[in-house]
């Protein structure tokens, strides 16, 4: 068994959601979640704001987030158990942020050590 | 008042009306029974799946079915209705339910409920019962506390289950895991929670098999034999035990 991460990333990640679909929204992914945890495989999560966010770069220097170079904006991210990368992707492929066209979810294996 | 009712109670008059011109002012307690039993399909039917496109369609068309049924079948037909009619009427046992007709067959029906020969008293109890369809208004209410108790029910899986998702997150237990799926049947249907059940993967939890024998009952049940089979031979307690067979009793 090893811990992967799961990364969201939105296309259009400052797009304001009306309130029904926040919620809409919500219940879905935790419902995701909850189905996850259900096999006793979730460890932790974070959603990530976009508000006040910032990037510190080399020299110091400070400049607004998110991370506006990439077109993809970072929303957050779980960490799962799994026993192969496979299984994480199978995890991958239920979040509900894959609805939207141009989002994506990274899976990358986590370093302990 | 609720448009289901006031659905029915219109649409109630104007069924009977048809229905009475059709096989004769003598057979009203038929009509009624058809009628009754149309709106309490109605009733069952949308409080399910709720209200059709064209709720007053979906009532002439079981209505036409029933009226067919019933000619077919009864022996009133035979000897009473069958003298009544003639030749072409017999070979259309279709019910008119034309605009013109329906307005037609509810004048004569009010004529037929005010003519003198019935008891004013009569007459008044006749009127509310069939030109205002009061007896009617206890099916639509029942459908109404149908819905709503459907909806409350929904309501409430939905909640558990958004109280199991979290608990979950924060420290997973078998038991919390087999009452999360529990709740995801309850809130989004069978086959989701099953999908979800095979991956819990608690093989050595009686629990676990009688879940997957209740979600499969109904939708497989030589699947939910097999499951209940496994969960039998893995419970320890006389209690447990019985608890299975009763469900197994149940297929």
């Amino acid at each position: 068994m090893q811990e992967y991460m799961l990364i969201f990333r939105h296309r259009n990640g400052k797009e304001v959601a009306s309130p029904e679909q926040l919620e809409a929204w919500m219940k879905q992914t935790m419902d995701w979640i909850g189905g996850i945890a259900a096999q006793n495989k979730y460890v932790t999560g974070q959603g990530l704001d976009f508000d006040d966010a910032r990037v510190v770069w080399h020299n110091n220097v400070v400049t607004d987030g998110p991370f506006g170079e990439v077109k993809e904006t970072l929303g957050g991210f779980i960490v799962v158990r799994a026993e192969s990368p496979e299984e994480a992707v199978e995890f991958a492929k239920g979040s509900p942020v894959l609805q939207g066209e141009g989002n994506s979810v990274e899976v990358r294996r986590i370093i302990h050590g | 008042m609720q448009p289901i009712q006031h659905l029915f109670r219109t649409e109630y008059r104007k069924i009977i009306s048809v229905l009475c011109k059709r096989f004769g002012f003598a057979q009203i307690k038929i009509a009624e029974d058809i009628a009754s039993d149309t709106f309490l399909a109605a009733a069952q039917s949308w409080g399910l799946k709720g209200m059709p496109a064209n709720p007053v369609a979906w009532l002439y068309h079981v209505i036409n079915n029933k009226a067919i049924n019933y000619l077919k079948r009864h022996q009133v037909f035979e000897n009473k209705v069958v003298k009544e009619l003639s030749e072409e009427e017999i070979n259309t046992p279709e019910l008119d339910l034309s605009p013109q007709n329906i307005i037609d067959s509810q004048l004569q029906m009010m004529f037929a409920i005010c003519h003198p020969s019935i008891p004013v008293e009569a007459q008044v109890g006749l009127a509310l019962r069939i030109l205002c369809g009061f007896g009617i208004e206890e099916i639509a209410d029942a459908f109404l506390t149908n819905k709503e108790t459907i909806n409350k029910r929904l309501y409430r899986a939905e909640n558990i289950l958004q109280l199991y998702n979290r608990l979950l997150q924060i420290q997973y237990s078998p038991v919390a895991a087999l009452n999360r799926t529990y709740a995801l049947a309850k809130a989004n249907g069978k086959q989701k929670a099953i999908a979800e059940a095979e991956k819990l993967r608690l093989n050595d939890n009686h629990f676990y098999f009688t879940l997957l024998g209740e979600l499969y009952t109904g939708i497989d049940n030589q699947k939910a034999k097999i499951h209940f089979d496994t969960a039998l031979a893995l419970a320890k307690t006389q209690n447990d035990k019985q608890v299975i067979q009763k469900k197994i009793g149940k297929l």
